[in-house]
């Protein structure tokens, strides 16, 4: 037993304090390594904290604040940290929630009709690609608010909407790169069923969640620090 | 608070007993450190006033109240041990804030401590780390943290620094020092290495064998020392001892080495005057050996003697040389100038107006009064 115990407690090479701190897709495989379990435990917390239903748009906003906290390093202790964010937040997120649910139905509904009359009439097609662009966008959107919800201490909610706009609008690309992501991880589960089951039990949700939440992190700072500017 | 005091402190395990009786004042924000060879009852007693450890006898005295019977978590005290025992499956940050949630502090004051630890022990960027990728030195300062958190009045570290390379503990015993300043709490400092003892304490405690040898601050720890095995432990390379013989002389008493005379200072001879014949045990540092006759010394108070070198060891600043003087061996401290090898004779100036004198039997210096500086 005792080499067991060595093994687990023998020294470590150390940290340097001046390393230069990792950025972008490393930052993102550093935060992976140093909290994948604390992300496992985050997408069962999810899924019971969802079981209400009317809590999704709430344990969202908790998820995604966790997620904010790992990816900024700071100290996470799971279970108070997510039930904490979800009290504080949980009527702002809901009501998001209850916007963006209703755009997405409106663009669900509203593209297969204006596919429809594009076919006849080509100037159907403007409308058509800009409710395909507002759907594409919508997840992006929602992501930045819940970002921008989980940073914005003592903002307005006019304030918090523009910093997710700005936020979507200044750093796109990021946003979909992590979005397809999320799309293939779906996929996965729903090509390799029965077998992927494990998927959404284990890290679709959480690390969904993570991964969006990084994507759409820089460009809220960003608004942040515009917003700051101006007051 | 008010300091501590061990009063007729002992402690038996069964038949064994491994501390005697002991006794000892700590004052109000002292720095006291514990040291002795390994064995000698040092850890006991700091798990003692710890709370640690059943007291089998005496008691133990925190302000001005008998504490033996209250518990370890009602006294006030945070102890630091030698194998940090991090949880390893924690972050630095749960670590340190541990305790204190288990003491159901609220959360922004835990938050505010173990930030404001971190800062002052230069850890805040290891806080989301797990102790596992730490170094020796960054996990000390994470046990540091956990301890300074509590903001206990006192703090008890248990040989904090003997997992250590050389080069860091040196800084780290820096670190401690200016961290005891900070903290205005009292430290109580358990080592085997007397250098640490040295360069920390406020006083040191001498220990052997469960018997505390002296109490006294170090420099006078070094001038006098209360018996062989205090002058022996406090100092390196450690102190010379010449089995000699009191005589009287034409100009008072002096030390028979090996048919050679030695002068005594004053304070030494006047302890011994009326004792020609007794045999006693003369102690001399090996700085206390000159190439050349020293500046500020009474002439009268050296003596010529010829060392036979077996060993010169360079340590850069100063040589040192291992060698006999007639039958017994000793050690010299030279200057580097000194080109004395192996198999070499020199000659050497003993300054005996720094000598030390001990009892053949009791090992009890022989002393009146302070040397003359
Ligand atoms: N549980 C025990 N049972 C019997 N003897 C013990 C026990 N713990 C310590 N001792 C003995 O007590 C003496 C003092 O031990 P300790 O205080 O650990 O010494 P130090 O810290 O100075 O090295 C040692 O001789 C040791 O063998
Ligand atoms: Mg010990």
């Amino acid at each position: 037993m005792n080499w067991v115990a060595n093994f687990y407690f023998r020294e470590g090479p150390g940290i340097d304090k001046d390393a230069p701190k990792p950025e972008g897709l490393r930052l993102l495989g550093a935060v992976l390594v140093r909290e994948w379990w604390d992300l496992l435990r985050l997408n069962v917390l999810f899924i019971a904290a969802c079981l209400p239903l009317v809590t999704v748009p709430a344990a969202y906003f908790a998820s995604v604040s966790v997620c904010v906290a790992m990816i900024e390093d700071r100290n996470v202790y799971l279970w108070r940290d997510f039930w904490d964010a979800f009290r504080s937040r949980f009527w702002a997120a809901t009501l998001g929630g209850v916007v963006f649910a209703a755009a997405g139905a409106l663009a669900w509904l509203a593209l297969p009709a204006y596919a429809a009359e594009a076919r006849s009439n080509l100037v159907f097609a403007v409308p058509f690609a800009l409710v395909l662009a507002v759907s594409v966008l919508l997840p992006l959107l929602a992501s930045s608010f819940l970002v921008s919800l989980a940073k914005a201490k003592g903002r307005s909610a006019g304030q918090v909407i523009r910093i997710s706009a700005l936020a979507v609008l200044a750093r796109p690309l990021p946003g979909l790169a992590a979005l397809s992501v999320v799309g293939a991880l779906w996929l996965a589960h729903i090509l390799f069923y029965p077998v992927s089951v494990f998927l959404p039990v284990l890290v679709n949700f959480s690390l969904g969640a993570l991964l969006m939440s990084f994507a759409m992190l820089k460009g809220v700072e960003l608004g942040c620090s515009q917003a700051a500017r101006k007051q | 608070m008010a300091g501590i005091s061990l009063r007729k402190l002992r402690k038996t395990y069964g038949e064994l007993r491994v501390i005697h009786d002991i006794d000892l004042e700590i004052a109000d924000k002292e720095f006291i450190i514990l040291v002795g060879p390994s064995g000698c009852g040092k850890s006991t007693t700091l798990r003692m006033i710890a709370g640690l450890e059943e007291i089998s006898g005496g008691d133990l005295v925190i302000g001005d109240t008998i504490v033996n019977d209250v518990p370890s978590k009602d006294r006030d005290i945070a102890m630091v041990f030698q194998n940090y025992a991090l949880y390893p499956h924690m972050t630095v940050y749960k670590n340190m804030a541990f305790g204190l949630e288990l003491r159901r502090h609220p959360r922004e004051e835990i938050d505010r401590k173990v930030k404001d630890a971190a800062e002052v022990l230069d850890i805040t960027h290891l806080l989301n780390r797990k102790p596992k990728a730490l170094s020796g030195g960054q996990r000390q300062r994470v046990a540091l943290g956990r301890a300074m958190v509590r903001s206990p009045e006192v703090f008890l570290l248990d040989e904090p620094l003997s997992n250590l390379d050389a080069k860091l503990r040196t800084a780290m015993r820096a670190e401690i020092t200016k961290l005891h300043r900070r903290l205005d709490a009292t430290f109580i400092y358990v080592t085997h290495d007397q250098v640490e003892a040295m360069t920390m304490a406020d006083r040191i405690v001498v220990m052997k064998d469960g018997y505390i040898q002296q109490v006294d601050t170090p420099q006078v720890l070094y001038d006098e020392p209360a018996n062989v095995f205090v002058a022996g432990f406090i100092g390196a390379p450690q102190m010379n001892f010449l089995d000699v013989v009191i005589r009287k002389t034409a100009g008072g008493l002096a030390a028979e080495y090996e048919g050679q005379l030695l002068p005594l200072p004053e304070h030494l001879a006047r302890a011994v005057s009326g004792h020609e014949g007794r045999n006693c045990v003369l102690g001399l540092r090996p700085e206390n050996f000159h190439e050349r006759p020293p500046v500020d010394v009474d002439p009268a108070l050296t003596a010529p003697v010829e060392m036979s070198v077996e060993l010169a060891e360079p340590m850069g600043a100063e040589v040192h040389l291992n060698g006999k003087l007639g039958s017994q061996g000793i050690i010299a401290r030279v200057s580097p100038r000194c080109r004395a090898r192996t198999g070499d004779t020199v000659p050497l100036i003993a300054d005996l107006s720094a000598a030390h004198l001990f009892d053949k039997e009791t090992e009890i210096a022989l002393r009146t009064g302070r040397p003359a500086q």
